[in-house]
């Protein structure tokens, strides 16, 4: 008991703690490219209606005009 | 974009899509409206052949088909003519498929689910704006 103690302690500061923090942190960088992806797969497969559509190019239409 | 171009009307069209009953949907829609030469292909280099070969008015370009994708084919297209009128026509109307024909100099987008009159008032309201002329009724 006391040695898993001991060993719990020394975790806290040496290699193996250092270790444990990279991995924390890669699984945490991991999870935050996972959710990146995720909405933007979303927005990429969000479908549009016809009026949408029509915003969009007379967006552009707009756009060209103001050049 | 320069919309008016002509005061003649647009009597050439150029049909891409893979779905053979589909060019024929479309077919009979522009004829409805009016134009007399349609030529048709099945896939995006195909369709820029034949956009290099007869040089249509107006183009019904698919979104998704073997070889060359619509918007592949679409910026082909725009490349030789900036003035090309690519009108694209997909059931896969997702914000950034619009987003990227828009970017690509698309004229405009339909959604195949459109019912037959949509396309119809869609087509009809483009040939106005473009060619300052109302299209046939029938």
């Amino acid at each position: 008991m006391s040695e898993q103690r001991q060993s719990q302690g020394s975790d806290n500061q040496g290699p193996i703690a250092e270790f444990k923090q990279r991995r924390l942190y890669s699984i945490e960088s991991l999870l935050e490219e996972v959710r990146v992806e995720q909405q933007n797969s979303t927005y990429s497969r969000e479908l549009v209606d016809s009026a949408e559509i029509k915003k969009m190019f007379f967006a552009r239409r707009q756009a060209h005009k103001k050049q | 974009m320069v919309l008016i171009r002509t005061m003649r009307s647009p009597e050439t069209a150029l049909i891409v899509d893979d779905e053979k009953h589909l060019r024929l949907y479309l077919r009979l829609i522009l004829s409805q409206l009016g134009l007399t030469t349609i030529v048709e292909a099945s896939n995006g280099r195909e369709g820029i052949e034949r956009y290099k070969a007869v040089k249509p008015d107006l183009v019904l370009m698919d979104v998704n088909m073997p070889v060359v994708e619509g918007i592949e084919a679409l910026r082909g297209i725009v490349d030789l003519d900036a003035d090309a009128v690519v009108v694209m026509v997909s059931s896969m109307a997702t914000r950034q498929v619009v987003e990227d024909s828009v970017k690509q100099g698309a004229t405009y987008y339909i959604r195949k689910d459109s019912s037959k009159d949509e396309i119809i008032q869609i087509i009809r309201n483009l040939i106005q704006d473009i060619w300052g002329i109302q299209a046939l009724d029938s």
